[in-house]
């Protein structure tokens, strides 16, 4: 294997290659099972190295405590039209 | 956008964020506090844009939320890592923040690297070095695990 293979396998691992390059890494891909070999080896390196990445389980308490935050900033920040208290207004007034 | 509105397009994103967050700072309640802040600065930052936005929601629209409050996220960790004691024993917390950044998103969450370039206000090359030297590294500290 080449050098310029082992980096266009590495970039077709990592998803870097462009659009033209990537269709170009496959039609080679298909008559080389060398290459083939060594994809699948990288393959289950990134399963190894996806598996090292903390998968942090957020409890309900924390979610809740950070929803009551987002609720509470939203209604100091976001300006509310008042349209849904006139519409019960007038309701009420026409309704008399 | 109503509040109601954005708080039910933010909801579904908290658990993503605080895993991200957590991949930064690996401490719970440093990690709620990263969500917290990096949501209320996406809040007030883009004040008018939410209030202005009259637009049906959709997964392009709770990207671009995504993209902006993994941002601001990202921006607090950058400043708050020095006040913070990583455990070195685990060889993901071995790596820069910007990387674990790049790692988390890439690998974990599964966004392309022109995705994350956008998400942390990087330059291309600075992903794809990212990934490269994580994958060395993490590979290498596998490798001297085994022996």
């Amino acid at each position: 294997m080449i050098e310029k293979e082992v980096q266009f396998i590495s970039a077709y691992i990592d998803g870097t290659l462009s659009d033209s390059r990537k269709e170009e890494f496959e039609n080679l891909l298909k008559s080389r099972s060398d290459l083939q070999e060594e994809i699948l080896m990288r393959r289950a390196q990134i399963s190894k190295i996806t598996s090292a990445i903390p998968k942090a389980k957020i409890s309900q308490e924390t979610r809740e405590s950070i929803e009551l935050e987002i609720k509470t900033t939203l209604s100091k920040v976001i300006t509310q039209k008042k349209l849904g208290l006139w519409e019960k207004l007038k309701d009420k007034f026409s309704s008399h | 956008m109503k509040r109601k509105e954005i708080f039910s397009l933010i909801s579904p994103l908290v658990e993503q964020l605080y895993q991200f967050a957590f991949a930064l700072l690996p401490d719970e309640l440093e990690a709620e506090q990263l969500v917290i802040d990096g949501v209320n600065g996406f809040i007030i930052k883009e004040k008018k844009l939410l209030e202005s936005l009259e637009v049906e929601i959709d997964n392009e629209l709770r990207r671009f939320f995504f993209q902006k409050m993994v941002g601001h996220i990202y921006s607090l960790a950058n400043k708050r890592i020095m006040q913070f004691k990583l455990n070195h024993e685990d060889p993901f917390y071995r790596l820069p923040l910007r990387d674990r950044a790049i790692m988390t998103l890439r690998y974990q969450m599964n966004y392309a690297p022109e995705n994350i370039e956008d998400f942390l206000g990087i330059a291309r090359w600075e992903v794809i070095e990212g990934i490269h030297n994580s994958r060395f590294m993490l590979t290498n500290q596998f490798q001297e695990n085994e022996l």
